[in-house]
């Protein structure tokens, strides 16, 4: 359980996604410019980040490395990937059409969202069993939530001040992301002190 | 598309260094921009990767731009790309075994990188193979040129080096102690957005010579008309003047037509 | 026609698809020797600082109950089979996540030498650990001591930890002192 703890929230403070690993910045500065629709965006990433590891890590596992085709990885993931976007969004526009129209505008952007592909790829990487590949997805998933929520609170209030005309725009959002990087690392060596 | 076929092949060429560069000014594939670049050889290796990926995957794409059904492009796309990422890392594997390690996970994820994606979708699928190849020139040209720069910032500030060798007086007691923020995450958003305000300004700047202003709005891979790549780039569309909500109208309106495969 | 409209994409697609994997199975097969040449030279190249005289790392089953951190083991050989010393790996927790360190033990039970390996410490301050300003401090030294950053019993082999990381000081002292134990367990079950 220690262990499952680590990895989680290692994912989402100390080797967060956005802010430390670089995955995901995209959407991280395309859709901050208001809270509500951050908030949208980690939802149906987290959501897509849990179904796409529970269902990459078994094809991974069972099928691929058995028959000697880890060269097909990089393939076959981003292709189950675009499926998997696309199901989801079928689904929940049949089934559940709260969660559709919450979440719904968001999807098609997830194909293309590099902390997804990247975050199935690393739980193959770091040889994690597929329990610690859940918990690795779900703290992804809430480190992406955290780092835009935080963010998207920031750039309203930048979006309001003063700033010279040539740092107007995606110039001072780059500048205001690398201060909330900084802040983030205040929580490197926390997992140790917290779990040990 | 017809007016881009009338460019003569040096703008399309040209266009991907300064104009339309894919980092500076359009704001594509940020991931590996920011995570690879803590030194000018890391940033060097990335941006020749993605360049030989876009090139070959335009060259391909365009190739076969009439016998791709236009329903099932996308997927198809995404396979053709993919698999020139694979081949590539496994070029990098057998020859630049040390490169592959530094740049680890960030050569696989050239897949979702958006650039390449956008030029399949906005240049190569209507466009001749030559213009495509040129475009794919340009365009990796340009990426590499602002990682390669990114890296140069990165090193000589964050660790006093230049490809890998010390710069006399950088060092830790010489005139400038190295700035550690620089090579750390922080560094990697600062110096690009220092970069990105350079960018903006030249623009500016040429705008005002050429007494012609660029395409109005480079939101999301020059995609002015084009909803299709502006979703692909998993919502890049934070354009300079970008000020429309980022992703619903055109997710409604794209979602209406429902051409997705 | 309906039915050709449908057919043809699916049959496009799995095209793609088909020719893809045969031009990556094609490289595959193209590559493979190179590619495993030179993974295996990227494996060896850490154990080859250790062990420069060796041609042969032997790798070693773990035994019954090995420490925690232990990654591998290895048995390090010359040209005539002839034992050099022992490799291990060890990856005790660091300041950001585990710190895998390489140590090599000479059959007297001395260090022969410490490699760090790939890990996440801060640039400029944990990664400092992997300078050979702060390895150098190890070889020779009896492997069995208790490695320690601050002493608080007699008989401890307090380290020269670099200041400002003494987590990450720590992590290279836990890992030999892992690398040790494990060792000693070795040893035993070869003498049995």
């Amino acid at each position: 359980m220690k262990e499952l703890l680590i990895i989680l929230f290692s994912a989402i403070l100390v080797d967060n996604f956005v802010l430390s690993k670089f995955l995901g910045v995209c959407p991280f500065l395309g859709v901050s410019k208001n809270i509500k629709t951050a908030m949208g965006m980690s939802f149906a990433v987290l959501f897509v980040m849990v179904l796409a590891t529970a269902i990459t890590w078994p094809i991974f596992n069972l099928i691929l490395f058995p028959l000697d085709l880890n060269y097909l990885q990089t393939v076959i993931f981003i292709l189950v990937i675009a499926s998997l976007v696309q199901i989801i969004e079928v689904f929940l526009k049949k089934v559940i059409p709260p969660l559709y129209s919450a979440l719904g505008i968001f999807l098609p952007l997830i194909t293309t969202n590099c902390a997804i592909l990247g975050l199935t790829i690393l739980n193959i990487d770091e040889g994690y069993t597929f329990v610690q590949s859940m918990f690795s997805a779900v703290g992804a998933g809430l480190g992406f939530m955290l780092a835009l929520f935080l963010f998207s609170g920031i750039r309203v209030k930048v979006d309001h001040a003063d700033v010279p005309k040539f740092m107007k725009g995606l110039p001072i959002a780059l500048v205001s992301a690398a201060l909330v990087s900084i802040s983030f690392f205040g929580f490197k060596g926390l997992i140790e002190q917290l779990f040990s | 598309m017809a007016k881009k076929k009338q460019q003569p092949l040096l703008t399309i060429f040209g266009k991907g260094l300064l104009r339309e560069n894919p980092v500076l000014r359009l704001v594509l594939g940020m991931c590996p921009t920011l995570a690879v670049t803590t030194s000018v050889e890391n940033g060097l290796g990335m941006g020749l990767a993605a360049s030989f990926v876009l090139i070959s995957s335009n060259l391909i794409i365009s190739l076969l731009r009439n016998a791709i059904p236009a329903k099932v492009r996308i997927p198809a796309f995404i396979t053709i790309i993919a698999g020139m990422v694979t081949l590539v890392q496994m070029l990098m594997q057998a020859f630049l075994p040390a490169l592959n390690e530094s740049l680890g996970i960030f050569i696989p994820l050239i897949t979702v990188n958006c650039i390449i994606l956008a030029r399949a979708e906005m240049f190569a699928s209507k466009n001749a193979v030559l213009p495509s190849v040129i475009d794919g020139l340009g365009m990796g040209l340009g990426y590499t040129a602002a990682l390669v720069l990114m890296g140069t910032i990165r090193e000589i500030m964050g660790n006093g080096s230049f490809f890998n060798l010390s710069l006399p007086g950088l060092q830790a007691g010489g005139y400038i102690e190295p700035m550690l923020v620089m090579i750390l995450p922080p560094g990697g958003f600062f110096a690009l957005g220092i970069l990105v305000a350079f960018a903006q300004k030249l623009n500016a700047y040429l705008d005002k010579r050429e007494r012609q202003p660029a395409d109005q709005d480079l939101n999301c891979a020059g995609a002015i008309n084009d909803q299709t790549a502006c979703l692909l780039c998993g919502g890049c569309s934070l354009g300079q003047r970008g000020e429309q909500g980022p992703v619903d109208p055109e997710t409604a309106e794209f979602n209406k037509r429902g051409n997705r495969s | 026609m309906k039915n050709n409209s449908m057919l043809m994409p699916v049959i496009v697609l799995c095209l793609i698809g088909l020719i893809t994997t045969g031009l990556l199975a094609f490289t595959y097969d193209l590559t493979r020797e190179a590619r495993e040449t030179q993974a295996l030279a990227l494996v060896n190249e850490n154990r080859l600082l250790i062990f420069p005289q060796a041609v042969e790392f032997e790798a070693v089953e773990a035994g019954e109950q090995p420490a925690e951190t232990i990654q591998e083991a290895y048995i390090a050989k010359d040209s005539s089979q002839q034992t050099l010393g022992y490799l291990y790996v060890a990856a005790p927790r660091g300041y950001a996540g585990d710190v895998p360190v390489m140590i090599g033990v000479l059959p007297d039970e001395s260090i022969q030498g410490i490699q760090v390996l790939a890990n996440d410490e801060t640039p400029g301050l944990g990664k400092k650990i992997e300078a050979p300003a702060f390895l150098s401090q190890f070889t020779g030294e009896a492997v069995d001591q208790d490695f320690v950053t601050k002493a608080d019993q007699p008989d401890q082999y307090v380290i020269d930890a670099i200041s400002g990381a003494t987590i990450s000081s720590r992590a290279v002292a836990d890992a030999i002192n892992d690398a040790a134990e494990y060792h000693q367990s070795l040893e035993w079950e070869v003498e049995e």
